[in-house]
């Protein structure tokens, strides 16, 4: 009887080994489309770079000099944006960590709301905050009857590193923050009973302690500041060649193809080195104590003076550009061209209703309502093709084999990759079919395509095998164990990532720069024109449609924050 | 040396300690003993300056320590799990203290070596403090603490985390170390074994309140209240109902049948009066007071047996009882206050 038994035993246990080879040989498949895909779109972009950047053709003195001056600056300004994000970034991590107050989660979720939003629409609201037209300015010329925009933000240095220390201090936030929650606080105690004052327990035992994690913020930080490029060419203008604008510079304006692969080549390179380092130092650091630190309200007078100013700076940071766009747009702040000697100054929707009014007589026109169809359209497709790629792939993912453990980072590929260069990559690679419109979504697709895998995988994964066995002792068929067991849990991350797919499409603007042609403008490409052309209404306009494209991106980040799984990070 | 004066503190809106007084004199180890929660943790906070009392007072040889910042009290506190400051090796562990008095590095490397060899951790001054295992980290904790030559010490649960034979064994050396350097110390527990192995005095923590306090020997002859008896595990306490009063003599009504014992001061007539009968005191023999029950389990306790009956009373044998079989014992009961 007992024999019995155990021999049905093992033979379920070899069934179940058979049916996990079985498994992964039907799940493997899965993943030929996806990879087909990348490495027509992706790794041949990749290597047709580098053949075109390593040629003997490319490497004058004259293209290395400017290569290394080029690479030499872009280091220089993501050092400097480094240390202006830490500068604000490790304080704000120690209000959030340490201190409870009202209002904290929302100004934490504010502080990360740049992270997600496109680099035009950021640009928008540093140049409605400070630019030449901008409330700065233009409050300044009104009050002291000045002729000229008396502060001078865009173009500079400055603005490309306030907009980079806007952008990225939610790292700095998220990862010192939680190793100083991590914290325990009776190694600073221990320090002070042994004979350290305040200053010295911090700097022998906090500082040390933390160290791993500031430098792995900073070095994830100093990636995203180095191919940095929207912000750089909106708000810093070409003269500010960072590799990024250089191989944009290069490759579109002066068609020196060969020069602008070599700077993508070296651009890879310093990436590719830079993540292996990122990711062996956040190994590094993953210490968790057994007695985290709870945050506290501030107790003593200088803990409250630091809360309440620290919070009131972070919120003017955060707030002030968000804020100065939607409010400029719809603002009348400056005479039109041609009647300068009087004007009202007040609230209008004329900067939308021309949006949609066909004007003649401007050279570099660009109709707006055009760009919205465009970028709705290129979006779309995105959703459709990044959801119909990723689904399978993430499903192929969800069990471990070592097949998938050798080509899961490889999916993961094109987060490492610029924007620019892939433009670049497939204007090399595909050059004849550069006509047509459908490279754009297929570039966007390339660059979704990894946080769409991220968004599914750890969802498909959360379904447990045996309740989808429960449902089918309980009779269901497969149709109805799907539709019962597996739907629910995926449909809320199948939206999830396709918003996200929607959004990175919307803002995308390195790659479709390099890439679109005039006619078929999406709307960062519009705001851009807008940007660089003279004129209040222009001004106007880009003012308009970058509080739009704010306006749906903000949702979308909504809506990807409520549907998020415990646990699922991106 | 150390004097407190009526320290009272609460915790989220409870109060956590009444009005705790007591003092430490020179060389003396005081081992404050309580069921966690009961407060002592905080207790040694406050006297460590880590956090500051509600009211009341602490001295150091009549100096009042209300405004000494915790760093210039030179005290010793080894925490719970020890705290070791995971960046540092063993030596930079130990030397921590001696760095911040300033001292020169040379006389930082001697006495490092001189507490290293005082705890037994030759050999291990460059190791990472996270490679080791629970008793070393144990003892280069105590060698951090004695390396400044604190002028007091104080210890929180520290051999809480090991195992038994581990803890019997470190207990007898800090015994040793404590003894041999002369520094007063307060050692804070809630095992009373330990208390009663390395404590002079024995200061008993409940409800925020000191209950009692003295040497382990008087504590343990005699328990102050019917919680310290239970706390202590002591023996069987009986609950029983004061019947009759001669003199000393009183009789009072148990479950086990009406008891002739010692009394004490309280209770009157008719009222409750809580018994104690120490596991030691009962016998085979005739006479006396009598417990009569059968056995319900037995236990194999090394060299003896422990005998619990139906209802909850035990007591030992040298012999094994059968589960079921009748007992009729002689037991001596003594009144608790």
């Amino acid at each position: 009887m007992n024999q019995r038994v155990n021999e049905s035993a093992s033979q379920r246990i070899s069934e179940s080994a058979n049916r996990s080879i079985a498994d992964s040989l039907i799940r493997t498949p899965l993943l030929i489309p996806t990879l087909a895909f990348l490495g027509i779109f992706f790794f041949l972009p990749l290597v047709r770079i580098l053949a075109f950047g390593l040629d003997t053709s490319a490497l004058t003195t004259g293209n290395l000099d400017l290569a290394s001056r080029t690479l030499l600056f872009t280091t220089y300004q993501s050092l400097l944006s480094v240390l202006l994000t830490l500068v604000l970034g490790l304080p704000a991590a120690w209000l959030f960590a340490r201190y409870d107050f009202p209002g904290k989660s929302l100004l934490r979720a504010l502080t990360a709301v740049p992270f997600m939003l496109p680099t035009v629409v950021v640009a928008a609201g540093f140049n409605a905050l400070l630019g030449p037209r901008g409330w700065l300015n233009l409050g300044l010329m009104g009050l002291f009857g000045l002729q000229s925009p008396p502060v001078e933000f865009v173009g500079t240095l400055g603005a490309i590193l306030a907009a980079h220390v806007f952008y990225n201090t939610t790292i700095v936030i998220r990862i010192v923050g939680s190793a100083l929650s991590q914290l325990d606080p009776r190694l600073p105690e221990a320090a002070r009973v042994l004979g350290a004052d305040g200053r010295r327990a911090f700097r022998h035992v906090t500082l040390p302690l933390l160290r791993p994690s500031v430098l792995a913020a900073g070095l994830l930080v100093f990636l995203f500041d180095f191919t940095s490029f929207g912000v750089i060419l909106l708000l810093g203008g070409p003269q500010f060649a960072t590799l990024e604008v250089e191989i944009y510079v290069q490759a579109l304006s002066l068609l020196d193809l060969p020069l602008a692969a070599l700077l993508s080549a070296i651009q890879l390179a310093c990436t590719l080195a830079f993540s292996v380092l990122y990711t062996r130092l956040s190994r590094a650091q993953s210490q968790t104590s057994p007695h985290p630190q709870p945050a506290r309200r501030p107790q003593t007078a200088r803990q409250r003076i630091f809360v309440v100013t620290f919070a009131l700076l972070l919120i003017a940071f955060f707030v002030l550009p968000l804020l100065a766009l939607p409010l400029r747009s719809v603002t009348q702040l400056e005479a039109a061209r041609g009647d300068r000697t009087q004007f009202q100054s007040g609230l209008t929707l004329d900067f939308y209703r021309e949006l949609f009014v066909n004007r003649r007589g401007s050279v570099f026109y660009v109709p707006p309502a055009d760009a919205f169809r465009n970028s709705l359209l290129y979006a779309g497709t995105t959703v459709l093709l990044s959801l119909s790629l990723g689904f399978p792939a993430a499903q192929a993912l969800t069990r471990q084999t070592r097949l998938t453990r050798l080509l899961d980072p490889l999916l993961m590929l094109p987060l490492g990759a610029s924007a620019v260069m892939l433009g670049l990559g497939f204007i090399l690679a595909f050059n004849r079919m550069l006509a047509q419109p459908w490279l754009v979504p297929i570039a966007h697709t390339t660059i979704a395509l990894p946080f769409v895998v991220r968004a599914l995988q750890p969802a498909l994964a959360s379904i447990p095998e045996r309740l989808r066995q429960a449902a089918a002792s309980l009779g269901a068929s497969p149709l109805r164990v799907w539709l019962t067991v597996d739907w629910p849990i995926i449909w809320r991350a199948a939206l999830s990532a396709a918003t996200f797919a929607f959004t990175v499409s919307m803002g995308e603007f390195g790659a479709t720069t390099l890439l679109t042609r005039p006619e078929y403008p999406t709307i960062p490409v519009a705001i851009y024109r807008f940007l660089s052309q003279p004129g209040g209404l222009n001004y106007g306009q880009a003012m308009a449609m970058a509080t739009l494209l704010m306006a749906v991106t903000t949702l979308a980040i909504l809506l990807i924050e409520r549907l998020r799984l415990p646990g699922g990070e991106f | 040396m150390l004097e407190l004066t009526n320290i009272h503190k609460t915790y989220e809106g409870q109060p956590l300690l009444r009005g705790i007084s007591f003092s430490v004199a020179a060389g003396e180890t005081v081992c404050l003993l309580g069921a966690s929660g009961s407060g002592k943790s905080t207790l040694l906070r406050i006297i460590a300056g880590l956090e500051a009392a509600e009211s009341g007072r602490a001295f150091w040889g009549g100096e009042d320590l209300s405004g000494v910042a915790a760093h210039r009290r030179n005290f010793g506190l080894m925490f719970q799990d020890y705290a070791l400051f995971p960046h540092l090796s063993v030596a930079e562990n130990v030397a921590f203290g001696l760095k911040m008095q300033n001292l020169a590095a040379d006389e930082i490397r001697q006495r490092v070596a001189a507490v290293v060899e005082l705890v037994n951790l030759q050999g291990f001054e460059h190791r990472r403090v996270t490679e080791l295992s629970g008793g070393e980290q144990q003892r280069v904790a105590l060698a951090r603490a004695l390396a400044p030559r604190p002028r007091l010490l104080m210890f929180d649960e520290p051999l809480g985390a090991l195992d038994r034979a581990l803890r019997d064994r470190l207990l007898g050396e800090l015994r040793g170390i404590l003894h041999r350097t002369r520094v007063p110390a307060i050692y804070v527990t809630h095992d009373q074994e330990e208390a009663f192995t390395i404590a002079d005095r024995i200061i008993l923590l409940h409800g925020g309140d000191i209950v009692q306090q003295g040497a382990p020997g008087e504590v343990y002859a005699h328990p102050g209240s019917e919680w310290v008896a239970k706390f202590l595990g002591l023996g069987n306490v009986v609950d029983g109902k004061k019947l009759t009063e001669d003199g000393s003599r009183w009789t009072v009504e148990t479950e086990f049948g009406v008891w002739e014992v010692a009394g004490s001061t309280g209770a009157g007539h008719g009222e409750s009066a809580a018994l104690l009968v120490r596991p030691g005191s009962v016998s085979a023999g005739e006479g006396g007071n009598r417990v009569r029950g059968r056995v319900a389990d037995v236990i194999f306790e090394k060299d003896r047996f422990k005998i619990v009956l139906e209802g909850g009373f035990y007591f030992y044998a040298a012999q094994s009882l059968k589960v079921g079989e009748p007992v009729d014992l002689r037991v001596e009961a003594e009144c608790l206050p």
